[in-house]
């Protein structure tokens, strides 16, 4: 490989920042990416689970405020990662320190696990109901072996797909969004011209809570936990952004307000049908052939956003381990396919989304709460790079500030709503728990940032000059 | 970071951190450009009082 390909390669596999003519995208492209990335299996899914509990109006009021007000309380960290063209978790470094920054590399690598096998379960539930349509094997036909089976099949082929690089992922976005879209337009079809917007205006949620504040507060917290699951992501896309608009603009418009459409659209057939689970849906709504084409676009639209995944996962290790090869760094994907053995993971989707929002929501208020109040929007790039961290060095390489702040919103969490019981706290109804756990990390922080025994005596929480 | 790269990537690193302190960043985003994201979560977050004072 020449030095000069070698160079191009490690810019876009994330090592290196990338400098202002290298940038590929405008708003439009920005757009169409996110949204090709982030319409998948979690967009359905979480807008089925709220059309499980919330009439229609109070469902798109649900999903609209969930999924957009995380985004646009991180959208200051886009204009970070585009400014100085560094992938998440070297910018990261400023906030929470080169080795804190690793953990949180580890801790996104994890919940990742969880998102791909989102991905690939769906898919082995949509083949195994192709399946059942022609007449194949029963034990294809089920969920404990036939769905296992055609996920890790389908892991093996998004995880082949990402090894092939960017390059690869473009071409196979190409299939998988108008794939999505093509969903998407039935969807509306069979909705409007099927069953009519009076019908879907007066159906009324099959399994709600007790109250209708219990069920809007718990529809809301699915949503923001899809909502602040973006933040790893920010980095690897915004770096590549040609404008600080460009990027705030597009990863908002995209991932906090485009994308919903697809949760809405999941929401209102779940009303009409009655299962949160789209792969039912998709047949019961659209007959058999509909069904069935539905259902082929499904696998290929999750495929797409897997493969998105695995590749995110790679460049992000690489950024950490640069010396790495791209198999290796792909590889930390493998321990998701223990996770599609069993429907579990994918059952549990709602508690993986309670975690996802803690954990984020989190994280993404100390971060935030960093770059404008403690360094005022000034980052040293050379200190990004430093071996030891630089003047982000903090205490022995992680800022306690940042880690006791993430600490104490998640145990305000977890007062205010158990994801795994279910249990809503005293004050769940009224002011949910992934927004108000942003705040109190972000406050948190800003006060712990100058107590020097947690930050160190380097100036690592204070702006450079 | 730096000592996990070869010295040709060391290099290529250094030119590009130059170029970045050099102030060769991306068009800055302006505060009042903020207005379309604060517009739109503006009218969801009303859409949303209506819709829950509704019920």
């Amino acid at each position: 490989m020449s030095g000069e390909r070698h160079v191009e390669r490690e810019v876009y596999f994330g090592i290196l920042p990338v400098l202002r003519g290298e940038r590929q995208f405008g708003l439009l492209d920005f757009i169409l990416i996110q949204v090709g990335f982030g319409i998948a299996a979690w967009s359905f899914l979480v807008g089925g689970y709220t059309g499980f509990v919330l009439p229609a109006l109070p469902a798109t009021a649900a999903i609209l405020f969930g999924n957009a007000l995380p985004l646009l309380l991180l959208c200051p960290l886009a204009i970070l990662f585009v400014r100085y063209g560094v992938e998440t978790f070297i910018g990261a470094r400023s906030s929470l320190g080169p080795v804190g920054s690793n953990i949180f590399l580890v801790i996104f690598a994890v919940l990742n696990l969880g998102w791909i096998t989102m991905a690939c379960f769906m898919l082995g539930e949509s083949a195994i109901r192709v399946v059942a349509a022609f007449g194949g094997p029963e034990s294809l036909q089920s969920r404990e072996i036939g769905a296992p089976i055609f996920a890790i099949v389908a892991f093996a082929v998004a995880w082949w797909i990402a090894h092939g690089g960017p390059l690869a992922i473009k071409f196979f976005i190409r299939i998988g969004v108008p794939a999505m879209f093509l969903i998407i337009c039935g969807l509306i079809l069979y909705i409007f011209a099927a069953q009519g917007m009076d019908k879907v205006l007066a159906a009324q949620p099959s399994e709600a809570y007790d109250s209708m504040r219990r069920s809007l507060a718990s529809a809301i917290e699915w949503n923001v936990g899809l909502g602040f699951s973006w933040l790893p992501y920010f980095g690897q896309w915004n770096r590549l952004a040609h404008s600080e608009k460009s990027g705030v603009w597009g990863t908002y418009l995209g991932w906090g307000v485009v994308l919903n459409v697809a949760a809405i659209l999941g929401a209102l057939t779940a009303l009409l049908v009655g299962s949160y689970e789209p792969t039912e849906w998709m047949v019961q709504a659209g007959g058999p052939l509909f069904g069935l084409f539905g259902l082929v676009l499904l696998i290929l639209a999750n495929l797409t956003s897997a493969s998105v995944l695995v590749y995110s996962q790679g460049i992000s290790i690489k950024t950490v381990f640069p010396r790495w090869n791209w198999t290796l760094a792909c590889l930390t994907a493998v321990p998701a396919a223990l996770l599609m053995l069993t429907p579990a993971v994918y059952d549990g989707y709602v508690t993986f989304l309670g975690y996802v929002s803690f954990i984020m929501a989190s994280f993404g208020g100390v971060m935030v709460a960093d770059l404008m109040f403690v360094k005022k929007w000034r980052i040293s790039i050379r200190d990004l790079y430093d071996n030891d961290g630089g003047i982000y060095r903090y205490v022995n390489g992680i800022n306690w500030a940042a880690y006791v702040a993430v600490v104490i919103g998640g145990i305000f969490y977890f007062w205010t709503y158990d994801p795994v019981a279910d249990r809503a706290g005293p004050l769940f109804e009224y002011i949910t728990a992934g927004i108000p756990t942003f705040f109190i990390s972000a406050v948190l922080y800003v006060l712990l940032a100058r107590v020097p025994a947690l930050t160190g005596e380097s100036g690592s929480a204070r702006a450079v000059a | 970071m730096k000592r996990h790269l070869t010295p040709e990537m060391q290099q290529e690193l250094e030119k590009r951190i130059d170029s970045i302190e050099k102030g060769h960043l991306p068009d800055p985003m302006h505060v009042r450009e903020w207005w379309l994201p604060l517009a739109i979560t503006g009218l969801i977050v009303l859409f949303l009082y209506l819709v829950a004072a509704g019920q």
